[in-house]
């Protein structure tokens, strides 16, 4: 009902505005009284129609948010049929684990949290109740132009009562925005700003372009004297961001956002040059020193020292991208893989401490340097020394009677410190396992030694062993011999490889002793592979003062890389497998190149593995 | 009008709260009479009675005897401080030099914490206003007038016609982001940011910005679109329409003809291109909003309402526009023509909604084209017809408190004896509320109003004194 009253209210404004802005009808709008003879240009009453069925289609993903004590609440987007939805953090944060969810077709879901990005204000929540949401179509808000129409839809003001959502129309105002955190982790980069109105409520929502694809999550406002409402300055966390994260907030953790590890500034002649950096860096270690020229990160030119901090700011930590510099006129690659930009204790603590943002009140101080000022989070309202009409709106944590939390949510819910729902992970974990050992096989009867034998740099033999105790590599060079001792990283064997025996060793473990005991094991999302273009799933095991990230194909579940890092400023022993083949009925990998640094070590070309049963 | 007299107790936000507020009063009242007692925090425009002991409130004025340990922070204080006065006034009684060297003591601090390395001067003026930011969003008396007066918004909803602008009007914006610059000066802190926003209008490097506090210093900075960064000279202003021309050492940049420019009615969609909020930094395009011309009016319609020295022509929009650092903007036709000029910030006092206008390039050619030529603004050509022998409160033998902030409440020092205002019966400590039946606020707008009246008319003051309204009527100047 309320659809069509604003649908009404502007069929009723366009007329007289377009007798006015049209051409030929000055003469009609003269006349007052005889509106029937006012023609409307064919074309505007199409594009009309046009936008009202986009905003109808629309909608239905729209997500009205509702803390379950009914303090609080904004908006969000259903983004898959299963139920999966973004929201801004702030908007999930109060309401804790769980969330009561309205959509526009009049029912109430219960929700889950899944995933958490503090820095990057993004939470996924999963609703419950149906296996076919309607899911909004994910867009490429690297497209946007400023000028773009585009529409905000969501709760402002917690209005959508009846949960049908407000749409807000308005033009992106600009891209590749970059504000400052103010007093809390929370950083927008590379964000879209719009005019369309994002008020207190609209937080977590989607901003649709005209053709109804999100392209932005809306979470942020430029407030100064006017009080918390909307001065036609909102900011959208750009899908394209939002994208890269998705694999890791679906793996139920606390995500944090990346650093490179070195600062940038400009030269007189406007080039973007080093000015600092850590030594312990990736970056410095794939050669890049202080004064280099930066000219390309991730794909795109770096013009300025904003660029790459906008840049830089959409990424996980964990990720490796291509990073390209100048040197005395030389041009040189590198992939770098970026370090993390909080602590783990700093992104647990954004999760379960108090915030430290300034609520209402006289003169919070929180602007950002450089004059760029006064984003806060909408999601709170009131306007300045006047009553707050939606007292109700700011969220109050602890206070009231929390409701019994529902049987679906207690289900789906597992609490573990640095993450946000531990439940999901475990159960991308199982998948992984379960798809991995589907092709792979089960080593439960063959948990004995491993034996790869093959040919390496035209045909000359190898022979690797690995198993419970250590293992040998026999190489046309020689044999060297590696015992597994409580600490891994003592003995990087052989020489050279940063440790391609212990990385074998493993892989035979996890496959050997499963999840559960292979030490440490959490699904950490997805990330790129080196050298594709496309997203793997990661399983993180921690063993023996180690760390190993086993990369899986997402097509084929099949074990695309190992990266074992020795330790955390370390490169790391990478294994590529590739080649997969049918070995006794297990898929296998023909191919195993071994990388260390910057170097390759070696390309093995695999015959065989086999695992003999189980010995004393 | 009725002024709203509240008897104790209420919380109401009355213009005058009267009676005794006891031990918990924290009314925000514009005038706060009685005894607060011991226990007195509300932040009344003007506090009277004994404050004894223990008042710490925020007022605007105080008044009566402070006794030994008062400690309030009061714009302006009188009575007799005694001994024991600490309290940070502005002026103590009529001792208002002493203003001055409060100011140079505060100034040495500023410069450092501000990082800017603009000149004394500079910051004796910025502190004036920041005096006045501060005072005022602390008193929050100011509330009081929306109980009185209820005006009327400006809100009209946006016309959006279908048609995609995408396509024709992003390369219109494309080719006009390039002839929009970013201005950086004096400035920094809240309420008072250190940028603002300017259009090029000659190949020769000309600027058009807005008239502020941002050009109180000898280096304005220019950003162009691709980054580029120069320091601008001040070829001229005119503060009357608030509009100033600085130029910048580089031709042959894109620029708009102000001879090309457009009208716009109303109905008319436009776009506005400025670095709002400074969200934009060096090679950044600045944001684009869309709107429409919602009329096209003149500002002295609403006199009283708006705080502002231009009272010509302007456009007003439908869209949020006018935000901090939008000063100087563009404002387009969706064929990329320049049509006005955004200007400041501006609120009405009335209603406290704020005002989304641009000054119509119309407005501006003819003074534009006297400053590049050196020659001076001519200030009463904006059309504000002002009285040839107006009247002053010389004239009336009207003596107001020193007018320290933007908006001093006027308040009555001295009446000249045997003046049209001894004649008429007003006193020391009267406080103008009205001029016939205009709202005065502060002692420039009674300065104002005063210079839109002919000498020789009879004119009737409304005054508070003690807590009762009288209303007097002061006789004109023989001819």
């Amino acid at each position: 009902m309320k659809f069509c009253t604003v649908f009404i209210s502007l069929v009723l404004l366009i007329a007289p505005g377009a007798a006015a802005g049209m051409s030929g009808s000055a003469e009609s709008a003269a006349r007052p009284g005889e509106a029937e003879v006012l023609s409307v240009d064919p074309a505007v009453l199409a594009a009309e129609r046009r936008r009202i069925e986009v905003i109808d289609r629309a909608k239905a993903a729209v997500v009205a948010v509702f803390a379950p004590t009914g303090r609080g609440g904004g908006s969000g987007v259903v983004v898959s049929p299963d139920g999966l939805a973004l929201t801004n953090f702030h908007v999930a944060k109060p309401s804790g684990q769980w969330m009561k969810c309205g959509m526009a077709d009049g029912k109430i879901y219960d929700a889950v949290l899944v995933g958490l990005d503090p820095t990057g204000d993004v939470a996924l929540i999963r609703l419950f109740g149906r296996d076919d949401f309607p899911a909004a179509t994910l867009g490429d808000s690297d497209g946007a132009r400023p000028g773009d129409w585009v529409f905000a839809m969501g709760n402002p003001f917690l209005l959508a009562t009846n949960l049908e959502p407000t749409v807000s129309y308005g033009i992106i105002s600009g891209t590749h925005r970059y504000q400052y955190p103010s007093g809390t982790l929370l950083e927008y980069t590379d964000c879209l700003q719009t005019d369309a109105a994002i008020n207190p409520g609209n937080s977590g929502g989607p901003l649709f372009d005209a053709e109804g694809r999100l392209i932005g999550i809306n979470g942020r406002c430029s407030f100064e004297k006017r009080g918390r409402v909307s001065v036609g300055v909102g900011y959208a966390i750009s899908i394209n961001q939002v994208k890269n994260f998705l694999g890791s907030l679906e793996s139920g953790r606390i995500v944090d956002h990346a650093t490179l590890g070195f600062r940038v500034g400009f030269d007189d002649a406007g080039r973007v040059l080093v000015d600092e950096m850590l030594e312990s860096s990736d970056a410095y270690r794939r050669g890049l020193r202080y004064g280099d020229e930066i000219v390309g990160f991730a794909g795109r030119p770096i013009d300025s020292p904003n660029t790459l901090k906008n840049l830089v700011g959409i990424f996980p930590k964990g990720w490796r991208l291509p990073l390209v510099y100048r040197r005395e006129g030389k041009r040189f690659d590198a992939l770098v893989r970026l370090a993390g930009l909080h602590h783990e204790s700093q992104l647990v603590d954004a999760m379960t401490g108090r915030d430290v943002r300034p609520r209402e009140g006289p003169k919070p101080p929180e602007e950002g340097p450089g004059g760029r000022r006064d984003s806060h989070d909408p999601s709170k309202p009131g306007q300045d020394g006047k009553p707050q009409p939606h007292k109700e709106l700011i969220p109050s944590p602890g206070l009231g009677d929390r409701p019994q939390v529902p049987e679906v949510i207690q289900k789906h819910y597992a609490a573990r410190r640095g993450y946000a729902n531990y439940f999901f992970n475990r159960r991308h974990q199982e998948r992984l396992w379960r798809e991995w050992t589907a092709t792979f096989g089960d080593f439960e009867d063959v948990a004995g030694t491993w034996a790869i034998a093959g040919t390496i740099g035209g045909g000359k033999p190898f022979r690797i062993e690995v198993g419970q105790r250590g293992g040998r590599i026999e190489l046309p060079a020689g044999r060297i011999e590696w015992t597994a001792g409580d600490d891994l990283a003592a003995d990087l064997a052989p020489p050279h490889t940063g440790g391609l025996l212990p990385a074998l060793y493993l892989w035979r473990r996890l496959a050997v002793a499963g999840l559960d005991r292979f030490g440490e094991v959490y699904y950490l999302g997805t990330a790129p592979l080196a050298g594709d273009d496309g997203l793997a799933d990661v399983l993180v095991g921690v063993h023996g003062g180690v760390t190993c990230w086993f990369y899986f194909d997402r097509d084929e579940s099949r074990l695309a890389a190992i990266e074992m890092f020795s330790a955390d400023d370390a490169d790391p022993c990478e294994v590529y497998f590739s080649d997969y083949r049918a070995i006794d009925g297990r898929a296998a990998p023909g191919t195993m190149e071994v990388r260390f640094g910057d170097e390759i070590y070696g390309r093995f070309t695999i015959d065989g593995i086999v695992a003999s049963p189980e010995s004393e | 009008m009725k002024l709203a007299v509240h008897d104790w107790p209420c919380s109401c936000q009355t213009l005058i709260h009267r009676g005794k507020p006891g031990g918990g009063c924290g009314c925000q009242t514009l005038i706060h009479r009685g005894k607060p007692g011991g226990g007195c925090s509300c932040q009344t425009l003007i506090h009277r009675g004994e404050p004894g002991g223990g008042c710490s409130c925020q007022t605007l004025i105080h008044r009566g005897e402070p006794g030994g340990g008062c400690g309030c922070q009061t714009l302006i204080h009188r009575g007799e401080p005694g001994g024991g006065c600490s309290c940070q006034t502005l002026g103590l009684g009529a001792m208002s030099t002493l203003v001055v060297g409060m100011y140079f003591k505060e100034c040495e601090a500023w410069p450092r914490e501000r990082g800017h390395g603009t000149h004394y001067g500079t910051h004796i003026r910025m502190r004036t206003r920041y005096a006045y930011l501060k005072w005022v969003s602390t008193v929050v008396v100011f509330l009081a007038f929306f109980v009185l007066v209820s005006g009327v918004g400006y809100a009209n909803p946006a016309v959006a016609v279908g048609g995609a602008l995408r396509g024709s009007s992003t390369e219109v914006l494309a080719a006009l982001q390039p002839k929009i610059v970013k201005v950086y000066g004096a400035g920094g802190f809240r309420g008072l940011e250190a940028y603002q926003s300017g259009v090029i209008i000659s190949g020769e490097g000309h600027v058009l910005t807005a008239w502020s506090y941002v050009l109180d210093t000898d280096e304005p900075t220019v950003v162009l679109q691709d980054g580029r960064k120069f320091t601008a000279a001040l070829v001229g202003a005119d503060p009357q329409r608030e509009v100033a021309v600085l130029k910048i050492g580089v031709s042959g940049l894109p620029y708009f003809d102000l001879a090309r420019s457009a009208d716009a009615a109303g109905g008319t969609r436009v776009l506005a291109l400025s670095n709002l909020f400074g969200v934009a930094a060096g090679n950044e395009p600045v944001s684009v909003q869309h709107g429409v011309v919602s009329v096209c009016t003149r500002l002295d319609a609403r006199r009283g309402a708006f705080d502002t020295p231009y009272h010509g022509p302007v456009y007003v929009l439908d869209a949020k526009t006018n935000n901090p650092g939008a000063a100087g903007g563009a404002l387009v036709t969706l064929d990329g023509r320049l049509v006005g000029v955004l200007g400041k910030e501006l609120r009405n006092a009335r209603n406290r909604t704020w005002l989304n206008y641009a000054i119509p390039i119309d407005e501006l050619r003819g003074p534009i084209e006297r400053i590049l030529a050196g020659r001076p603004v001519d200030q009463a050509a904006s059309g504000d017809e002002k009285p040839a022998r107006p009247m002053s409160l010389g004239g009336l033998g009207l003596v107001m408190v020193p007018d320290v902030l933007e908006r001093t409440p006027p308040y009555v020092e001295m009446v000249r004896s045997d003046s049209p205002a001894a004649r008429a019966g007003l006193k020391p400590d009267d406080l103008i509320i009205l001029i016939d039946d205009r709202l005065i606020q502060s002692c420039r707008m009674l300065r104002d109003e005063l210079g839109r009246i002919e000498r020789d008319a009879a004119v009737r003051l409304s005054v508070m004194r003690g807590s009762e309204l009288m209303v007097f009527t002061l006789e004109g100047a023989k001819p």
